[in-house]
C-alpha cells in the first residue's frame, strides 16, 4: 500500500513539476510573441488583442477579466495605449497579478510639450505608444519582459536572459538586412492614416509627411482631405500607408486624386496574412513600403 | 443655480490646474462633465387619433459631473453629481460610492455608498450611455424614474465556473428610494404609504443578480442575467413585493466600424396588497441597435408593461432611434420617435406620439466601453 502511494506521488510529480509554467496574458500579439521568446517553455502566453484589431478600441469584456484572473503576469505596451486595461485588471480580482510596462526602457517619440488636451485629438500624453514597430526597440521591450518573468520565477532568470540574448543576436542580422533594403529610400516621404509608423519611419530614415486623420483619432474631414491632396501634389508623395484596421475609402480617394498608391501595412503580428511573427511583420512592412516608394 | 455654476467652475479650474501642474494624470481624480440637452414635442394624447404636435420644448435633461479615482491600490471611488434643468433644481448626488476591488477574501468586491444597483442589465447604466432617449416603460413603472438608486452595500463574487465568467452580486439597500408609478402616472417613492409616516423605521430592500458571460466566437458575446429584488412597499401592513428579472444581451462587433446589439429584459412582479390579496403583473422591453460606418447607429425598441398594482393597466410603446457620434463619445446627437399606447383598466386608451432630439457632449477622460 505504501509502495503504491509512493509511486502515485512520484508519478504526479513527474507529470506536474513542482513549478507550473508562468501564465502570461499580453495585451498585443507582438508582446505575446516577445514573451514567448524570452520565456520559452516556461511560459504559457496568450494575447487579448488580435493582430487585426485596433488596440485603442477594445471593449471591456468579462471574458478578458477571466483570462487575467489566473495569470501571473500581464504584459502591456503602456503609455496609455490600452486605456481599457485598468478595468480588466480590476475586474480580474487577481491580487497577485504583476504588470509589465514594456515602454519602461524605450526612448519615446512625440512626447507632447506642454498641456495635451482634447484639442489635439486622441493624443497620448506620454508620447507615441507604437514603439514596437522600431526593431531597435525590441531590446528594451525584451528587457522589461525578462525582468517581469524573473520577478515571478527568479530561478529562471539565467534562462530568460539566454533566450533574450539568442533572439537579439538573430534579430540584429535582420535589422541590418532591413536597413540595407530601406537605404535607397532614406528621406522619402509618405502619408500614414494614423500615427502608427513614427518609430518605424524614424528607424529607417523615412518621413511621415502627413496623416489622413486631421488629428489622432479624428475621422478625416473634407477640408483636411483637400489639404492632404494639395500636400501630396506639391511634395510629390506617392504612397499612403494604411493600418490594417482602418477603412480605405478616404485614403483611396486621396490616392486616386494624386495618382498615388494606398499601401496596406500592419501594426501587429497577425495583422495581415504572412505576418505571423515579428520578423515577418517588419519584413512585410519594409517590402510593401519599399515597393511603393520606388 | 449660481452656487451650482460656481461649484462647477471651481471643480474644473482646480482639476485642470492640478493636471497641468503635474504634467500628466497623477493622484487627482479624473473629472468628466456630460451635459444632455433635449428638444421634444408630442401630440399630447389627442382623442381620437388627431395628431397635433405641440411647440418643441427645450430642456436640459441633466448636467452630470463625474469624479473618479483610485483611493489606494485596493479601492476606488466614483462620485456622480447631477442637476436636471437650468432653474432652481438642486444639485444631487446621483451616485457616490467606494468599491474595494482587491484584497478581500474570496476575491470579493465590496461597494458601499449610493449607487445604481445591479438589478437587470440596464438599471446600472446612466442615460447618456444608452442609444435611446426614454426609459423603457417596464423599468419606469416598476422601478421608478430614477431606477433602483439607493444607499446600500453590495458584495459580488466570481463563481467557480471554469473559464466562463459568472458573477453573483448581492445588495442590501436602504429601500425607501425604490419608486413605482401608480396607474395615475404619479411617482410614489417607496411605494404607497411609505413616505413620512413610518416613524423613522427603515424597511431594507434586498437585491441579487446572477450573470454569466458567454463568448460566441471571436466577434460576438452573450450575457445572461437573473435578478431578484424584494422590499416592503406598504409600511402599515408591512406588505412585501418581489421582482424577478431576466436580462439577455447579445452583441456582435467584428471591427470598430460595425456593431449589432440585441438586448432585452422581462420583469415579473408579485406584491401583497392586503391580507388575502396579491397582485401579479409583468413588463418587458427588447431593443436592437446597429452601428455602421463607426459614427452612425440606428435602432428600434418595443416596450410592454402592466402596472405594479394592477395587471389590467397596460402600456406599450414602439420607438425608432438614430444616433450620430462624429468624434467617438465626445459628442452625440440622437433622434427618437416613440409611439406610446396607454390602456388603463378604467379609462379610455390614449396614444401619444413623441419626437425628441438630444445633444450631449462629454468633457474629460473617456473610459473604454464596457460590453
Amino acid at each position: 500500500m505504501k509502495k503504491t502511494f509512493a509511486l502515485v506521488v512520484v508519478g504526479c510529480l513527474l507529470i506536474n513539476p513542482l513549478h507550473a509554467n508562468i501564465k502570461v496574458i499580453a495585451t498585443l500579439s507582438d508582446l505575446a510573441e516577445f514573451t514567448k521568446i524570452v520565456g520559452g517553455d516556461r511560459v504559457d502566453v496568450e494575447s487579448i488583442v488580435r493582430g487585426t484589431q485596433n488596440p485603442h478600441f477594445i471593449e471591456v469584456k468579462p471574458s478578458y477579466m477571466m483570462k487575467l484572473k489566473s495569470a501571473d503576469l500581464f504584459v502591456m505596451a503602456g503609455m496609455q495605449l490600452e486605456m481599457w486595461a485598468p478595468q480588466i485588471i480590476d475586474g480580474s480580482r487577481n491580487s497577485r497579478l504583476r504588470i509589465v510596462d514594456c515602454s519602461k526602457y524605450v526612448d519615446k517619440l512625440e512626447v507632447p510639450a506642454g498641456k495635451a488636451d482634447a484639442s489635439l485629438g486622441d493624443v497620448h500624453p506620454f508620447g507615441n505608444p507604437h514603439y514596437w514597430l522600431d526593431p531597435e526597440n525590441v531590446k528594451p521591450i525584451l528587457l522589461a519582459i525578462m525582468e517581469g518573468l524573473a520577478s515571478v520565477s527568479p530561478n529562471d532568470r539565467a534562462l530568460f536572459q539566454a533566450n533574450m540574448d539568442a533572439y537579439l543576436k538573430t534579430l540584429q542580422t535582420k535589422i541590418s538586412e532591413w536597413k540595407k533594403e530601406m537605404e535607397p529610400y532614406k528621406g522619402a516621404q509618405f502619408i500614414s492614416y494614423h500615427t502608427s509608423f513614427s518609430y518605424f519611419a524614424h528607424r529607417f530614415g523615412l518621413i511621415v509627411a502627413g496623416y489622413v486623420e486631421p488629428r489622432p483619432g479624428i475621422p478625416p474631414t473634407p477640408s483636411h482631405i483637400s489639404e492632404l491632396i494639395d500636400l501630396m501634389r506639391h511634395a510629390n508623395i506617392k504612397a499612403i500607408g494604411l493600418e490594417q484596421f482602418y477603412e480605405d475609402s478616404a485614403p483611396q480617394s486621396v490616392a486616386n486624386a494624386v495618382g498615388a498608391k494606398v499601401v496596406k501595412l500592419s501594426t501587429s503580428v497577425g495583422g495581415v496574412r504572412g505576418t505571423d511573427t515579428y520578423t515577418a511583420l517588419i519584413d512585410y512592412n519594409v517590402r510593401m513600403l519599399s515597393e511603393a516608394l520606388k | 443655480m449660481r452656487l451650482f455654476a460656481r461649484s462647477c467652475v471651481l471643480i474644473c479650474i482646480c482639476g485642470s490646474y492640478l493636471q497641468v501642474a503635474s504634467g500628466q494624470s497623477s493622484i487627482n481624480p479624473d473629472i468628466s462633465v456630460i451635459p444632455r440637452f433635449r428638444i421634444e414635442t408630442n401630440d399630447g394624447a389627442q382623442l381620437p387619433a388627431k395628431r397635433e404636435f405641440g411647440q418643441p420644448e427645450f430642456t436640459m435633461e441633466e448636467f452630470e459631473i463625474a469624479l473618479q479615482a483610485y483611493l489606494n491600490p485596493y479601492a476606488r471611488a466614483d462620485i456622480f453629481l447631477s442637476k436636471a434643468g437650468t432653474g432652481s433644481e438642486p444639485l444631487e448626488i446621483e451616485e457616490g460610492y467606494a468599491t474595494f476591488v482587491r484584497g478581500l477574501p474570496f476575491d470579493l468586491n465590496l461597494r458601499v455608498g449610493k449607487y445604481l444597483a445591479e438589478f437587470g442589465r440596464l438599471n446600472p447604466l446612466h442615460p447618456h450611455a444608452l442609444p435611446f432617449l426614454t426609459t423603457p416603460l417596464s423599468l419606469e413603472r416598476f422601478l421608478g424614474a430614477e431606477g433602483v438608486n439607493d444607499l446600500g452595500i453590495s458584495a459580488s463574487v466570481l463563481l467557480p465556473t471554469g473559464e466562463i465568467y459568472t458573477k453573483l452580486t448581492l445588495d442590501l439597500l436602504r429601500g425607501n428610494s425604490i419608486a413605482v408609478l401608480d396607474p395615475s402616472g404619479k411617482s410614489l417613492a417607496g411605494g404607497m404609504g411609505m413616505l413620512d409616516t413610518t416613524g423613522g423605521r427603515i424597511y431594507y430592500a434586498n437585491s441579487a443578480r446572477l450573470m454569466t458571460f458567454l463568448p460566441m466566437g471571436e466577434d460576438a458575446d452573450l450575457e445572461i442575467g437573473l435578478s431578484g429584488l424584494t422590499g416592503i412597499h406598504d409600511p402599515y401592513g408591512k406588505y412585501r413585493f418581489y421582482y424577478g428579472n431576466l436580462d439577455v444581451k447579445y452583441k456582435w462587433k467584428p471591427d470598430a466600424y460595425t456593431a449589432f446589439t440585441c438586448q432585452g429584459e422581462v420583469l415579473v412582479n408579485s406584491r401583497r396588497l392586503n391580507p388575502g390579496s396579491t397582485v401579479s403583473s409583468a413588463g418587458l422591453f427588447v431593443f436592437a441597435d446597429y452601428q455602421f460606418k463607426k459614427v452612425f447607429s440606428v435602432g428600434t425598441r418595443y416596450d410592454y408593461s402592466e402596472a405594479p398594482y394592477s395587471q389590467d393597466d397596460k402600456a406599450s410603446a414602439i420607438a425608432l432611434f438614430f444616433g450620430f457620434y462624429p468624434v467617438e463619445e465626445t459628442a452625440a446627437v440622437r433622434l427618437q420617435y416613440q409611439h406610446t399606447i396607454l390602456a388603463p383598466a378604467s379609462a379610455p386608451k390614449t396614444e401619444i406620439n413623441s419626437i425628441a432630439l438630444q445633444f450631449l457632449f462629454s468633457m474629460g477622460p473617456h473610459k473604454a466601453h464596457p460590453f
